[in-house]
């Protein structure tokens, strides 16, 4: 019985400060530290785009493409002039010369991500659904094909190397818990629930006068500036981009965590990411070839990909959802509210049976 | 002239092959509200199917592809979507998306991710000359085929039962139902007739570019869905005109751009395709706006 409000946001963080004990505990073996950074930049660019598409329920196939803004932005304000001098064949003097902090970089990188997702976000937003979606995708193709073709300035299809930045774990995760915050506080905000009033129903919420569009348009331009951390961050934490790293694969592996834990909550993104991250880590031991009770098991490699596909098909089929079937933490602990029915009508060869609605049963009681 | 001649043949040759693939995805995405992202894996099993079969003659490979196709397509329904019909689409487009992912690294695992040339006879990449303008057959024969084959489809879905029942859930699924279109049977029918489309369009590729790889359905796929929604999504007829502008504009920016900014063709495109969208969401071959009701 969670009826203090107060009590059950506090509740809601809890999984943020669980996935943050254990990125913690797994720092403290050696040979975990590199998944356990690489996890917590993960979980920075699902949540990032779980605050678009979670709210808005439109699927975005282009928030990549702000992780490559932000990457690109940061891995260029940051690294020395005597390294891009050398990577990059005719780039503006001032580009070459400029040297900042790399804690400033990453800010800097979100910010590049959200002022490109302002100039998209005029255009886009003015779309729904599908069209949306197609027109994210396209958008992911334009940034792809301008980074990796604009040689004097991003190095083309070159990698970037020598990003400075630390190897500690503390940055990327106080900015994974900033970013989760922002991403909570903004789905408590009028703005937020408009916007979620909107995916549940987008007629009804413009019947009832939301600006749909302008409210997609604040969350789209607040995703893009997380997600653009996480690329500034992805930067950092490998030292060196390039413009393949921001395509399709990253983008299946966003919505794979996002999806798999539930794209309707914060709490779903966490688990998504932990759960995806976990498994891979596992597979990709299990490739290297484990020894168990004295005798060696090697997977083919190439399985990983395979089972976390299986895996995730499996995990929609079952939930549609995703795990956390769109409830926040505190939700565990709530009676489920019983879901309103329409009238059911068939749909495609949906073959479950039509069950009595409350009402219904209560009339049959009394 | 010659270049106009030139650009024509390129424009067409190409359109017919986006619009193989811009009636599959149409296709299916009106029976089933779902933006098929494996669309191009079809394709891909085509190619890696003709890969496999060098060797035999040149038609029973042919014939063998495109069974390969259709059988893939029935079953991507079979053993995938079913399980989640009347899902929203935006679960079913991941669910696509997943399967597409789980495809091509299937196609890692057992053949590998390098590029793999195809055999084929040498007159594919010849050139000949008709009244002093080199055109390859190649493209003589893809537009023949396809448009051919569009013709064939033009015939099923307006003249057969099967094909009113499609369309007929393509306008509004729950009314076809309603007057007894059986849905799983208009379902898997579409998928068949995608993995069709899918195939032709696949192995007219293979011949253009001579190689498969595990990610080769990916930039038809983009065509494809970009061709459907500036067409109009969910609108056969409208899906194949998008189709041939989208293979004409992307003809012409190659022809337009400087060589230096040649590169980057596929950024003007999808511009472009953005630009549609914005002044015509609806698609720009749909006459009235349909706003969905409650």
């Amino acid at each position: 019985m969670l009826k203090n409000r107060w009590a059950t946001r506090v509740i809601d963080m809890v999984p943020v400060a669980l996935f943050a004990i254990i990125v913690l505990l797994a720092m403290q073996s050696p040979d975990l530290q590199t998944p356990a950074r690489v996890m917590v930049v993960n979980a920075v660019m699902v949540v990032g785009s779980y605050i678009f598409i979670g709210n808005s329920g439109i699927l975005s196939f282009g928030h990549i493409g702000f992780a490559a803004v932000g990457a690109y932005v940061s891995a260029l304000a940051t690294m020395s002039p005597r390294i891009k001098s050398g990577l990059l064949d005719g780039a503006p003097a001032w580009l070459v010369a400029i040297e900042i902090n790399p804690a400033l970089g990453i800010l800097l990188g979100g910010l590049g991500a959200a002022l490109v997702g302002w100039v998209v976000s005029l255009s886009i937003m003015r779309l729904s659904g599908l069209s949306a979606g197609i027109a994210t995708l396209a958008m992911l193709v334009m940034i792809q094909v301008v980074v990796g073709n604009a040689d004097p300035i991003t190095g083309g299809k070159n990698s970037l190397i020598g990003i400075p930045g630390g190897t500690d774990v503390y940055v990327p995760l106080l900015w994974l818990i900033a970013i989760c915050v922002l991403a909570y506080v903004f789905q408590h905000t009028r703005t937020g629930r408009r916007l979620r009033a909107s995916r549940e129903d987008e007629v009804a919420a413009r019947s009832i006068g939301i600006k749909v569009t302008h409210e997609r348009r604040v969350s789209f331009v607040l995703s893009a500036f997380a997600v653009g951390i996480g690329g500034a961050l992805y930067g950092q934490v490998l030292g060196s981009i390039n413009a393949d790293a921001f395509y399709f694969t990253l983008t299946f592996a966003v919505l794979l965590m996002l999806v798999f834990g539930g794209m309707n909550s914060l709490f779903g993104a966490l688990v998504g990411t932990l759960v995806i991250t976990v498994l891979g880590e596992v597979l990709r031991r299990w490739e290297r070839g484990v020894e168990l009770f004295g005798f060696m098991f090697t997977g083919q490699a190439g399985i990983r990909e395979i089972v976390l596909g299986i895996a995730m098909l499996v995990v929609l089929f079952l939930f549609r959802e995703g795990l956390t079937r769109g409830r926040e933490f505190s939700g565990l602990f709530k009676k489920r509210p019983q879901a309103i029915r329409t009238t059911v009508i068939p749909t495609a060869g949906s073959k479950e049976k039509r069950e009595p609605v409350q009402e219904e049963k209560e009339a049959v009681r009394s | 002239m010659n270049a106009v001649f030139q650009f024509l043949i390129d424009a067409l040759s190409l359109g017919s092959i986006y619009a193989c693939i811009a009636l599959g995805i149409a296709l299916i995405f009106g029976v089933m509200n779902l933006v098929n992202l494996a669309h191009g894996e079809l394709i891909m099993v085509t190619g890696y199917t003709l890969l496999l079969t060098h060797g035999l003659p040149l038609p029973l490979r042919i014939i063998i592809a495109i069974t390969a196709g259709v059988l893939a397509g029935i079953l991507m329904d079979k053993l995938a979507f079913r399980f989640i019909r009347g899902a929203k689409p935006a679960t079913l487009m991941i669910v696509s998306f997943g399967i597409a992912y789980l495809l091509q690294n299937l196609a890692i695992l057992f053949i590998g991710s390098q590029a793999r040339a195809v055999a084929l006879p040498s007159w594919v990449s010849a050139r000949i000359s008709v009244g002093g303008i080199g055109v390859s057959p190649l493209d003589l024969v893809t537009v023949l085929v396809t448009v051919l084959l569009l013709a064939g489809m033009g015939l099923v879905l307006y003249r057969t039962p099967i094909g009113r029942q499609m369309r007929a859930a393509s306008e509004d699924f729950t009314m076809a139902r309603l007057v007894g279109v059986k849905s799983d049977r208009v379902i898997s029918t579409a998928f068949a007739l995608a993995g069709f489309l899918a195939a032709v369009a696949g192995i007219l590729l293979i011949a253009k570019t001579g190689t498969v790889t595990p990610t080769m359905g990916l930039a038809p796929l983009l065509a494809g869905v970009v061709a459907t929604v500036i067409g109009g999504s969910g609108n056969l007829k409208a899906a194949v005109y998008g189709a041939y502008l989208f293979g004409a504009l992307t003809v012409a920016i190659q022809a337009a751009l400087p060589t230096d900014l040649v590169a980057f063709r596929d950024a003007v495109a999808f511009a472009l395709v953005i630009l549609v969208l914005i002044v015509r969401p609806q698609g720009l071959f749909i006459r009235r706006a349909v706003a969905e009701r409650v």
